[in-house]
This record gives structure tokens, sequence and C-alpha cells, in this order.
């Protein structure tokens, strides 16, 4: 964990994906304000023309033409400002979450399987929209609290000393001053949105938590109780606030009491009072006026960086969950794309282990197993004994500890890359994802490339065809979301044309007629019959019809092998299975 | 539901609104103070320079001779000036406060009143409804309608007034250029923002269905990760949804566009007001008909007051978010039905038995959930409801505390038809524990409270132990008065299913409901959670939905529940000893 960049580290470290935009950002910022001594300038001379020198109207059109033209050059840096802010935001989000979503498969489904998927999608959507204030408005606006002062100070300490050191001493040591906004910002903003998270949070677990509140009567009184929660978080963020708000109030203090200090000084210089910060060349009322109408805005990059600093605060809490995804060392296995998958394909498990991440027992614990090619294994076994383990072994989802698993070519798997051994499978699940999208879509799902002609033929052998019939659109029917409804029955026979669309040697099925109602069962365990044929078939269950299928039987047991022979033979009298099938009146009491 | 948004008018965003605005009622003295405070903060900002300007004007002039500088009254333009800088600070602060104050007080109303509009709503239904992500949108959106009064009211009231104020000021000296410059401002202030906001509708209306869409599809591609791995899919995937997210993005920069163009059009509005108005001064005073200090004034106090009007655009964007969250809020009590329950009861249970009779319940899509299921359990009997998934045994659970309405059939509690009940006694009758268990950001013993408010630490401890949650409770570092993990990683799913039903048996209900209690478990943590269960359960009625096969010979009777249907009913022994029973087909496998 410690080898991870900070949040901050990170976010300064992905700022370059956003390319040139987020220097246009500041150097259209920074263009604006030389714009704005053409328009202190402006305003300036006007004065001076008309109160001092009493020149006649035709004196002032020069800047009265020049000042409308800053104006609408200022707007348009603005608008490329606006544009830039967003395209640089836009580019990084774009560029990190494709990162997220790349480092997602690698990391594969057991690990994603840990995280809730709605938890992912929130990080992979929302967090990752979050960085844009970041990266729009933050970011930029930090370079622009130094250079705006700055450029400030260059362009009055010519003009008159004093007044650049008014605005030096005021606004003294730009660093601290921005640390202190900082610190002020920080604390209100962290304060704000930590309570106005903790409030929404509770809020979200109320309302889903709704139906159990409903269940124990107790969901009418809740909406007092979110009141009162509220409250009290109001009541603390108050607190917290009062004192938080006293920072900006120091620096709105310093800006406001600068500006009536250049007032005063300059006034008073005019009135002969003060004689001092001319460099000698005296002080009329167009450097006088120049100067106050730019000072306010020696103070406004910062004022606009407290603003900012929620966006701060968003994209730090988003880095701090996306750093551990992001910078997560992985092995992976480049190559074995040229490895042809043979037609028939038979496996050995030489002393494998599994151990999954941060658990002591073994999953699987030195298994020796040789699966024949063409042949149907059935894997049984009580939960926690290993059979999911295995699968997840098969697909190249989990890495074994030590020992090997080879091909019956000879070819040990792990010099594959997962891409090119996932080739040789096919998989139903308990509970077989349909996408929304085409029941083609579905079925192309396992072979990209299959014609219609094929298609069809794969729902013809897992006995959809008359469900196909049926359909309005027949193979360009939606499924998923707001699609056609679609039974369990369906949906597993649906991954069963998967598998036999996709034609693969290896063929793994994790209880494929768990929890299905009569007719799907019967119409799954027909399609079943069919598949194996050719092909070795792996497949977890506890039915007997299903265990009538299979060539051999497999029982583990804590992660070891316990059994392996044909059904008859376990069955028989003595053997480890002889019994454990229910009807068997006296385990009815177990 | 964004893009019917975009059809709406602005007399329905206001009526969509009202409820919300005559939520800030109770609140107006303190948002009142907020404003007047702002105004203060605005008014001493544009008096700061205003006056700064034409006291460096009239110095100037003043200080040409010696004679005219000495009797120049700098006195109270100084004082003024020092006044208006510290009136800045202070109503700046002050405003901060009692706006933030406001604000919070009015969320902690507005969160009360969205809750109790969404509390009598058929929970069922409004998971549908909102198919997940529903319960997070609308916390976005409460938070969005706080913003109604701090980032939309507020700067329009203030930039109201700033511009009337700008008009006033000016127009004291020469009222022609202050109504000139306070016409313009407020165009110059309002109509680039507006046109954008115009422009924008559809693009941002567009954004949220995009937005929506992808992020559906991007968690159902989630969800499926294992087989698109395996099938070699997971990178044309990420590619889809890259390219996909592109054109969200697009609507996203038009936005920006668009914006940055009304800036352009606010700031050319503001530069021409400026310059006329600077103009028209220095003209009045070539004529000898305006004191020339005041020219200063007079541009300062047009470029000073556009800092409040500058604050529009963002009020104007603020709006449609608003106006979009109080929609959807709006539509969300509308489209869910809730459920009418009697304010006192009708009739008094007899005992705990149930007679559920001809019972029919539709699903949206008009097929049935369930069909013609007729079923009495008596007072005290223990009954298993077998079945494949999606069958009904849940919808069955869901209408018995109804949570659901069915189409057609009675339910009866003791004799009660189930809507004569009042909502108290409905729920003081069932215990339940559904399968997905919620654990309430609150101590491990405040969510066991919830459903038996008067139970002793010993009693909870017992039970959690004789559920076998012994070792894990030892384990949490507080015991009873842990927290959960927000994650959810404290308990595994097994734990958790326990930790349900540790609750529902707390409860001292006559009914027990459980919904796949021994789902997760293995088969001798299963034996003797089922063992407690039966314990605890003597004398109450038992309804027990599960797909495990192990113990069922326990229960007094079993029914099969297949596709809407009861299939069959009877004690375990006599259904498997009818050998076509679907009972003894589901028990031909292995027990392990």
């Amino acid at each position: 964990m410690s080898d991870y960049p900070t949040s901050r580290q990170w976010l300064s470290a992905n700022a370059r994906r956003g390319g040139i935009w987020s220097h246009i950002v500041v150097m259209a910022a920074t263009a604006s304000t030389l714009l704005l001594f053409v328009q202190a300038w402006s305003i300036a001379t006007i004065a001076q023309r008309m109160v001092i020198d009493s020149a006649s109207f035709s004196s002032v059109i020069v800047p009265l033409l020049i000042l409308p033209l800053a104006f609408i050059a200022r707007g348009l840096l603005a608008w490329i400002k606006t544009e830039a802010g967003t395209r640089a935001g836009i580019l990084v989000r774009q560029s990190i979450r494709r990162d997220l979503l790349h480092r997602l498969g690698e990391l594969g489904p057991l690990w994603a399987r840990r995280q809730h998927s709605a938890a992912l999608g929130n990080r992979v959507w929302d967090q990752v929209d979050s960085l844009q204030g970041y990266y729009a408005d933050y970011r930029p606006q930090m370079i622009l609290c130094v250079s705006i002062p700055l450029l400030i100070l260059v362009a009055v300490f010519p003009l008159n000393w004093a007044a650049g050191l008014i605005l030096l001493v005021t606004g003294p040591l730009i660093p601290l001053n921005m640390a202190m906004v900082g610190i002020g910002a920080k604390n209100r903003q962290e304060a704000q949105f930590l309570e106005m998270t903790r409030m929404s949070r509770h809020f979200l677990d109320t309302l889903r938590g709704l139906s159990t509140l409903k269940l124990f009567g107790v969901s009418r009184h809740q909406g007092t109780i979110i009141h009162e929660v509220s409250e009290n978080f109001r009541a603390k963020t108050m607190r917290v606030l009062r004192l938080a708000f006293l920072s900006s109030t120091v620096l709105e203090f310093f800006s406001s009491v600068s500006i009536a200090l250049l007032a005063i000084y300059i006034g008073f210089t005019y009135l002969g009072h003060f004689h001092f910060g001319t460099w000698g060349h005296g002080l009329d009322l167009f450097i006088g006026l120049f100067i106050l109408i730019i000072a306010p805005d020696f103070y406004q990059p910062l004022r606009d960086l407290g603003t900012h600093y929620h966006a701060k605060a968003e994209a730090e809490a988003a880095a701090e969950d996306l750093i551990p995804i992001l910078e997560r060392d992985i092995a992976t296995v480049e190559g074995g794309s040229d490895w042809q998958v043979p037609k028939k394909l038979g496996l050995s498990l030489d002393n494998v282990t599994c151990r999954y991440e941060g658990q002591s027992a073994p999953a699987l614990d030195r298994i020796n197993i040789d699966i024949r090619a063409g042949e149907t294994l059935a894997v049984i076994g009580p939960s926690g004994a290993g059979k999911t383990t295995l699968l997840n072994l098969l697909m190249g989802f989990l890495p074994p500890e030590s020992g090997s698993l080879r091909i019956d070519d000879g070819t040990s798997i792990d010099t594959l890359s997962s891409d090119a051994w996932q080739r040789a499978i096919a998989w139903v699940s308990q509970r077989p994802t349909l996408l929304s999208g085409t029941l083609a879509d579905n079925l192309r799902l396992a072979r990209p490339e299959a014609t219609d002609d094929a298609l069809r033929e794969a729902l013809e052998e897992a006995d959809l065809t008359d469900w196909v019939q049926r359909l309005p659109l027949g193979l360009d029917t939606a499924l998923g979301d707001g699609g056609q409804p679609v039974s369990g029955g369906q949906a597993r026979r649906i991954a069963l044309a998967r598998a036999f669309l996709r034609d693969s040697p290896l063929v793994l099925l994790d209880e494929p007629t768990a929890s299905l109602d009569r007719d799907s069962e019967t119409r799954v365990m027909r399609a079943l019959g069919r598949l194996q044929k050719g092909r070795t078939v792996i497949m977890l269950t506890h039915r007997l019809e299903l265990l009538q299928l299979s060539d051999r039987v497999l029982m583990l047991e804590q992660g070891k092998v316990q059994a392996l022979d044909s059904l008859d033979v376990l069955r028989a009298p003595g053997g480890p299975l002889a019994d454990h099938f229910l009807p068997a009146e006296h385990i009815i009491h177990g | 539901m964004a893009d019917s948004s975009t059809h709406h008018t602005q007399k329905e965003t206001l009526r969509e609104l009202a409820p919300y605005l005559g939520q800030m009622k109770p609140f107006a003295g303190l948002l009142g103070v907020g404003v007047v405070l702002n105004l203060i903060a605005l008014a001493s900002s544009v008096g700061l320079i205003a006056l700064s300007g034409w006291f460096l004007s009239a110095s100037a002039l003043a200080g040409l001779t010696v004679a005219t500088a000495q009797s120049f009254n700098f006195f109270l333009p100084s004082a003024g000036v020092r006044f208006f800088a510290l009136a800045r600070t202070g109503g700046r602060y002050g405003e901060r406060v009692s706006s933030h104050e406001g604000t919070l007080r009015l969320l902690s109303a507005l969160r009360k009143r969205v809750y109790l509009t969404i509390e009598p709503l058929s929970p069922t239904a409004l998971m549908r409804y909102g198919s997940g992500d529903l319960m997070t949108r609308l916390t976005a959106d409460i938070d969005a309608l706080d913003n109604l009064y701090l980032r939309v009211l507020t700067p329009s009231i203030v930039a109201l007034f700033a511009i009337i104020g700008c008009g006033v000021v000016i127009g004291v000296f020469a009222p022609m250029i202050g109504v000139f410059a306070a016409i313009a401002l407020l165009l110059s202030g309002v109509f680039g923002p507006w046109l954008a906001w115009k422009l924008g509708h559809a693009h941002s209306a567009r954004w949220h269905t995009l937005n929506g869409q992808l992020r559906t599809r991007l968690i159902e591609r989630l969800a499926s990760l294992p087989e698109l791995l395996l099938y070699g899919r997971w990178q044309s995937e990420t590619e889809r949804l890259t390219t996909a997210q592109q054109h969200r993005d697009d609507k996203e920069r038009q936005l920006a566009r668009l914006w940055g163009g009304s800036q352009l059009i606010s700031q050319t509005l503001l530069g021409l007001t400026m310059t006329i108005t600077l103009a028209l001064a220095a003209w009045l005073a070539s004529e000898q008909r305006l004191d020339p200090t005041l020219i200063a004034l007079m541009g300062l106090t047009v470029l000073a007051s556009f800092e409040a009007i500058a604050m529009l655009p963002q009020a104007w964007q603020n709006l449609g978010r608003i106006q979009r969250a109080a929609h959807r809020l709006n539509d969300l009590s509308a489209q869910v039905p809730s459920i009418v329950y009697p304010e006192e009861d009708r009739a008094v249970p007899a005992d705990a038995s149930l007679v559920i009779n001809n019972l029919h319940v539709v699903f949206d899509d008009g097929t049935y959930a369930l069909e013609d299921v007729t079923l009495s359990l008596a007072a005290g009997e223990h009954f298993a409801l077998l079945g494949p998934s999606g069958g009904g045994k849940t919808t069955l659970l869901n209408t018995l505390v109804r949570f659901i309405e069915p189409a057609q059939g009675q339910l009866k509690l003791g004799g009660v038809a189930l809507d004569d009940l009042s909502e108290p006694t409905l729920r003081r009758a069932f215990a339940v524990a559904p399968q997905d268990v919620h654990l309430f950001v609150a101590t491990y013993r405040e969510n066991l409270l919830i459903a038996a408010p008067h139970s002793s630490d010993a009693e909870m401890i017992e039970l959690l132990q004789a559920l076998g949650l012994g070792e894990w409770l030892e384990s949490q570092p507080q015991g009873l008065d842990s927290y959960p993990d927000e994650g959810g990683t404290s308990l595994s799913g097994g734990q958790l299913r326990r930790f349900g039903i540790a609750r529902a048996l707390l409860s001292q209900a006559p009914v027990v409901l459980l919904d796949e209690p021994t789902e997760g478990l293995d088969t001798a943590t299963e034996t003797r959670v089922l063992n407690e269960i039966e314990r605890r359960c003597k004398n109450r009625t038992l309804v027990l939905i599960t797909h495990h096969l192990n113990g069922l010979g326990r229960f007094d009777r079993i029914g099969i529940l297949d596709e809407g249907r009861l299939l069959e009913v009877g004690a375990p022994q006599t259904l498997l000893t009818d050998s076509g029973s679907r009972y003894a087909a589901l028990n031909r496998q292995i027990v392990l």
C-alpha cells in the first residue's frame, strides 16, 4: 500500500494527459490580465484628459474606441479559457477511464467480484467524472494565483513604488496568502464536503433500507430522525464554518484595505501631503486611476481559487479510490498467440495448489488429476471444497500458486496468455448474463463472426427454436434492460447456445440445472447430451440425472481429491457415495 | 426523463419548483438577512471603488493649485473609503454565515419532506422503477435542490439590486446615463446567459440521457465481466464504451462552447455599456453639464456592479439542474403507487393462521407473477416453500407484507383481511428476513434493536451465537458496539443472511417469514441454523423460502411454487413416497 503515490502526486502526474489545453487555459487568463491593463489605460486616459487636461471630447475618441475592443478580446479569451479547460478535463478523464477499464480486464473477475459491481461502476464512471473540476479549473487557477499578481506588480512598480509596496505588503508573500486561503478553504470545504457526504450517506442509507424499516414498522418515525440527524450535522458544520470563513474574510479584508490605502495614498499625494513613491517623475491622475483599476485583480485569482477548492477536495477523494486500482502491480503473461486450439483437449493437473488473496488455507491443495480428452467429468463436493476454484483455475482467472497445469500436447498453460488459452473454452455459468442488445448480439458474444444460419443452428441445438419463432423480431429481438423478458431457463439455454457456437474443445458448466423449472430442466439436460459429444466437459452438479451423463465423478473435499471414478463405482455398496442419495428415508431428518 | 424536461415551459418549471420554494418560508428571516448582508457587501464593494475613483479625480483636480488643495475636504471621502472597506469585509462574513445557516436548515427540512413523500410508496415498485441507482440519484437531486436558494435566488436578487443601485448612483448626477446604464447592464447580464441556457438546454438534456445510458451499460458490462473476459470481448467492449463516451463528452464540449460564447456576448455588451457610459459622461463634461470628476465614478460603478451580474450565468445553469431534480422527484411520487392502510384496525386477528385464497399477482408487463395460489396455514404451522428462482416465492412473501397489491384474491391473518389492518398492527404481526439484508450505518446493536427495541445485550449475543455468529462477533473490535464496514465487507454473504435471521427472530411477531435464510451456508451450518429457527418459532407460524433440500423433513408441510403456480403441497414424507412428485424428483441428488 505504501508504494502507491499520494493522491496529490497522482493528480499532478496525470495532468499531462490534458495535453496542450491546460497550458492554453493559463495563457488565455494571463493574456486577459494584459488586456485589463488596456482597459485601465483607456479609462484612466479618459479621466486624465477630461478632468485634468480639460481637453475636448475628440481627444478621448481613441481610448473610447479601444475600450470596447479590449472587452471583446477579454470575452474571447474567457471563451477560450472555458473551452480549453473543459477539453483538458475531458482528455484527462477519457484517458484515465480507458486505463481503468483496461486495468479491470487485467485484474480479472475474481478481483472484480470482491467489489460490488455498482461500487465499481461508480468508480469508473462517477469518480472519474469528478476529476473534471480539478483539471479544468483548480490546477490552472493555482498557476494563475502566481502569474497574475506578478504581472500586476510588474506593471505597478515602475509607475509608483509606494503603490507597489502597498500591494506587496497587503498581499504579503503570495504563497503565504495562498496557504492561508488554502487552509481556510480547506477547512471550510472539507467540513462542508464531509457533512454533505455524511448527510447524503445517512439519507441514502435510510432510503436503501426503507423496506427493512417498513418491515419492522419504524419507517414513519424515520422522517423525524432524518431531520434530527441533519440538524445535528448542521450545528457541527456551522461551528467549523464560522471559524473557517474568517480566513477568507482576512483575504477580503486585505484586498479592501489595500484599495482604501491606495486611494488615500494617491489622493493625499495629489493634495501634496505625501511626497514619496513616485521615482521622482510625479504622479498624475492617469497613473493613480490606472493603479486603482487594476488593483482588485491582484487579489481576484486567490478568491477564485477558494471557490474551486471543492473541486480539489472531490478530486482527491476520487484519487484515493482510483489509485489502488490503477497502481496495483499485476503480472500478466504475453504470448502464445500462435497457439492453435486443438480439436480435442485433455488436461493434467500436477500437484496444483491455489490460494485466494488474503487467505491462509489453500482453496485447492496439491491436487493431481488427469482429465481425458472428450470425457465428461462431474465435480461434486460440499461448499468450500474447491469446486468453483477449479473452474476459476481452468478459466485462467486464478493462477496456480504452485504445480502445473498442462494440455495433453505438452503445453504448460502458464506459458500462454489468458487470451490465447481462453479461446479453447466455453462456459455456462449458474447465472448467465444477458447484455442489453439483440439476441444475435448475445449469441455472437461467443463467436463474433458467426453467420445467422450458424446462430439458428446453435439455437436449435440448445432447444430454443420454438421460443425464437415466437419472438416478434426473431434474432433481432432486443434482450436485457427494457427488452424481451427472459426466464432463468431460457437464459441458461442461451448460454448453452453460446457454447455450441463457440465450438471449443473444453466446456465448463456450473450447476447447469440449478433452480430451473421442470420443463427447462428437461430441455437443458437434452441439450447437454448433445453438447458433450466430442468435447471435454467439466460440470459442477449435485443432480443425479446430470451425474448419470458423466463418464467420471470427481469428489473434492477441503481442496483435496477424495475420489475420482465412475458414478457406478462410487455408488456401489461400500463406495464413498453409497448412501449419499436423498430419497433414503433416514436422511430426511438429518 | 431528462428528455421530457426539455419540452417544459417556463411556467411548468416554476410550478414544479413551487413546493420547494414553499419550504423556504420558515427560514425566510435568516435567508433574508443573508440577502441583505450580501447587498451591503456588494454596495460597499461598488462604493469603495467608485468613491475611490471620484476621490482620485477630485483630489487630482484640487491638487493642481495649492489653494484648492488646502481647501479640499479629504476627511469625508477618506472616511467613506475606510468605511466601505470595513463594511465590505464584515458584510461578506455575515452573509456567508447567515446564508449557510439558512441553507443547511432548509436542507434538513427538505430531506424530511422528500423522505415523507417516498415513505408511503410500495418498496418493491420503487426498486423496480429505479432499478437500483434511483436512490443515489435521489440523494444527488436533493443536493441540487438545496442550491435553489444559495445559487439561484440570492444571486438573482442581488444582481437585480446591483443593477438598480448602479442606475440610481449614476442617475443622481445624470439621469439619462443612469437609466441607460441600468438597462444596458440588465441586458448584458441576462441576454448572453439566457441565450446559452436556451440553446444549451437540448445539449444538456441529451448529455443527461447519454450519461444515464452509458452508466447503466457500464454497470451491466461490469456484472458480465467474467463472460466478456472469457470470450475475449472485454477489449472491444472497452473500446465501444470509450467511443460512446466521446459522444457524451462532445455534448459537454458543446455546452462549454455555449457558455464561452455567452461570456463573449456578456463582455461585449458590458464593454459597450462601459464605453457609452464613459462617452456620454465625457461628452456631458465637455459641454460643461457634468462635473468631470464624476466620469471615473460612473465608469467604475458600472464595472464593479458587473461583479454581481457575472454570477447570473451560474444561476441559469443551476436552475436547469434544479428543475430536472424537482421534475424527477415529482415524477416519482406521481408514478409509483403508494399503499394505503386504514388508520384503525377494522377487526382483530383471532390467531396467527394465514389464508391465501385465489391469489393473482400481475407483473408490469401483464404476465402473471402468481396465478391462482390458494393455501391455508394453521396457527403455529411450519411451512417450507420451494421452487425455481423466478417462480414467485419472493413475490408471495412481498404480497403477504403488503409491499405488492394483488390483482385478485384474498389474504387473511387470523380470519381478518390484511387490508383491514392498520400498518402498525400488520408490521407487528410479521417478522421478516428478506433476501437482501440491509445493514444500516449504525452499531450492530442498533441494527438489531430495529426489530425489538427492548432486547437485552445478553439476548442478542445468545441468539447470534446460536446462529453460528459467535466467532464473528468476538472478532469485532467493539462487539455489538462496532459499526459495519461501509463497503459491506465486515460480514460475508452467509453471515449477513444470518444477521437478518437474528433480526427477524428477535421480534416477537406471531408470523415469521424467511426468504432463503440458508443460502450460501455449508450443510453443517445450515442444519444448525434450521434447528435454531425451529426452536425459536415454536408456536409461531413460519414460512421459509428455500431451494435447499437439506433438513426439510422437520417442516409440517412443503409447497412447490413453479411459474407462479403452486404445483404441490403436502407433508414432506408423503411427497417423497410419491415418486411422480416434483419434490421427489428434486431429491434425486447427492447430499454431501
